[in-house]
């Protein structure tokens, strides 16, 4: 048998001595490259703008606008964006943050040749009256994102600045100003939570190859407009991944605009006026004695071993981001958690990652629980290379409501080493997420063995959820 | 990182990482185009890569990303601009053995190859190994472990069916 050391140790690159690009010609390159992000941040291209409008609608006062036909009282909006409001807020578990600026960090769009959007005087709607921005750059990738939020006069305002900017992308379907060619394409995905929205990528088209490409997210809620975009050197069907990883991490700041909606944060729930959705088991917040590690290994093989229970528990090194997607789509629009507390396992082979949440009410739970399963029930196969990753997702007996998400892997035909598995189970409001990954291990028992085994070791947990 | 340093830093390192990268995806055309890219980018942003400890790093892991990124492209149809005007390198034959070592790379889950290509190949430490690839050192261990027990099977397939 070969020695696979002495193999990968002699290991060289095979044929005639490469004739690289000579290092100045790379460093001409690297200036475009330099040259075209700085312009297009400076237009707007690369940059991801979240723009708010900030209305606190409040019904004190009856200032009636003149043009109003109707008597009754017009809302006050609220024309600044309020201290407390997160403009960087990202999903639970990412890997990356973003800086805030003050005021946006995008000063306009301008589509072929003229104005789309901007905060400042020159946007065809009129000037924000407040703005904030936060931004974001990956050195290794050249991706970046922006943020902006801005605040109009009232919700007529912002809406006109995103008819305004709408109409200019569906305009301008092909940019060739500025020597470059461009191509701009409304999608179609709607932004979860937002009174209006659009999306759209912007790429460079060179051919028929698309690449650098820019999504926007533009959404209005009362009189703030958010616009939010993610640049990346790549193009063409990736955009799609784009868009659906823009929306999913604005969320959690779409999630706080309603501050600047007619109805405020805290309006009337029918539901809950009902009485239909009487809280069971365990709700609210969440001691940090829960015991959620019960049932985990305790053995850590030489790795870290127990995690938690804790409320600050290190997630980046269980990648949920990566684990949570299939085929490179992941769960959008999930209800936002009143609490979660985690508790984790990690040895050299394997990682086990408990997540407790509880919501407002036993239908967020549920939308939740099926929204994390929701990207492995849409996809079965996920071929890279020679390697497939096969994904199953079964109803399990547990609980409310409970299923699993199992994926093997085989490569070329055949069973490959390593699993990953999520399990979630719901009882009440409260929903139990587990995730494991084994990258090391060939899978020696049946996804029906290992489904079960780690639904039974989590059974002491879903008994104390009731 | 002035011109000269640039030019003196990828003089020194461009053969070394395009290997590293070609032992990685299996293609050394699309490591050589990928390197040359990352390296373009690394001058792009040289500002901030003064402060890289490792830039050598940094530009294999960008190459490898634009790799990935490239193939995803391929294979949903679209076919990238540099490489549907550049003339594919006319590269001799390469050895049996360097074929079989090269598609049994290729057959290991990515996070086994990576770590192999690193410690192996690139000679970076376990400690440095688990630094670019953000994971514990023991995760390290056990893929490097998994990895050669692993690759020595199929090396052991692949010369019994050339002896068969």
């Amino acid at each position: 048998m070969p020695d696979p050391i002495d193999e990968l140790e002699n290991f060289s690159i095979p044929g005639p001595p490469m004739n690289p690009m000579p290092a100045a010609e790379v460093r001409r390159r690297g200036d475009r490259i330099r040259r075209r992000n700085n312009a297009l941040a400076t237009v707007g291209g690369i940059a991801a703008v979240a723009v708010i409008a900030t209305p606190f609608a409040v019904f004190a006062g009856g200032q009636s606008s003149p043009d109003d036909v109707d008597p009754a009282p017009a809302p006050q909006w609220s024309t600044t964006v309020p201290d407390s409001f997160d403009i960087a807020a990202l999903p639970e578990g990412s890997t990356y943050s973003f800086e805030v600026v003050d005021g946006s960090t995008v000063d306009d769009v301008t589509l072929c040749g003229a104005p789309a959007f901007s905060t400042a005087s020159n946007d065809p709607a009129g000037p924000a009256t407040d703005t904030v921005g936060a931004t974001w750059t990956e050195l290794e990738s050249s991706g970046t994102a922006d943020r902006t939020l801005a605040v109009y006069a009232d919700g007529a305002t912002a809406q006109t600045a995103l008819d305004g900017f709408r109409q200019a992308v569906l305009d301008c379907g092909q940019d060739r100003t500025g020597g470059v060619s461009t191509v701009n394409d409304v999608v179609d995905r709607a932004v979860p939570g937002a009174e209006d929205s659009f999306v759209y990528t912007n790429q460079v088209k060179n051919g028929a190859l698309l690449f650098d490409m820019t999504a926007y997210e533009v959404a209005r809620v009362g009189n703030a407009l958010y616009v939010a975009n993610s640049h990346t050197s790549a193009g063409g069907d990736q955009a799609m991944d784009t868009v659906d990883l823009l929306i999913e991490h604005s969320a959690p700041v779409l999630d706080q605009m309603c501050v600047f909606s007619i109805e405020g944060c805290d309006p009337a729930r029918p539901d809950a006026s009902e009485g239909v959705d009487e809280p069971t088991g365990l709700t609210g917040a969440i001691p940090d004695s829960f015991p959620l590690e019960k049932g985990l290994p305790t053995d850590p093989q030489g790795g870290v071993g127990l995690e938690g229970p804790s409320h600050d528990l290190d997630l980046a090194v269980y990648n949920l981001e990566n684990n949570l997607r299939a085929c490179g789509v992941a769960a959008t629009g999930l209800p936002k958690a009143i609490d979660t507390l985690n508790a984790g396992f990690r040895s050299p082979a394997a990682a086990v990652l408990r997540q407790l949440r509880t919501f407002d009410s036993v239908d967020e739970a549920q939308a939740y629980a099926e929204g994390v399963m929701a990207p492995f029930a849409s996809c079965t196969e996920d071929p890279e290379g020679g390697v497939t990753k096969i994904y199953e997702v079964t109803p399990e007996e547990a609980g409310d409501h409970a299923a699993s998400a199992m994926m093997r892997v085989e490569v070329d035909g055949e069973p490959g080493v390593g699993y990953q598995l999520v399990q979630v189970v719901r009882v009440g409001q409260a929903v139990l997420q587990t995730l494991v990954v084994n990258d090391g291990e060939q899978l020696d028992q049946t996804p029906e063995d290992l489904r079960r085994m780690y639904l039974e070791n989590s059974q002491t947990v879903i008994d104390e959820m009731n | 990182m002035d011109e000269r340093e640039f030019d003196d830093f990828y003089a020194a390192s461009f053969q070394r990482v395009t290997g590293q990268v070609y032992a990685m995806i299996g293609n050394r055309d699309e490591a050589q185009e990928c390197v040359q890219e990352a390296f373009a980018r690394a001058w792009a942003h040289r500002r901030k890569l003064d402060k890289a400890e490792y830039p050598e790093a940094w530009v294999r892991t960008t190459a490898y990303r634009i790799a990935v990124s490239r193939w995803r492209r391929t294979t949903r149809g679209r076919r990238p601009a540099d490489r549907a005007v550049s003339a594919p390198i006319q590269a001799a034959p390469p050895s049996e053995a360097h074929v079989a070592l090269v598609a049994a790379l290729k057959q290991l889950p990515e996070a086994q190859r990576q770590a192999l290509v690193l410690h192996h190949i690139a000679d970076l430490p376990v400690h440095d190994v688990a630094r670019e690839m953000g994971v514990p050192e023991g995760t390290i261990k056990a893929r490097l472990s998994r990895g050669r027990a692993a690759l020595a099977a199929l090396l052991a397939d692949e010369e019994g069916l050339s002896h068969a």
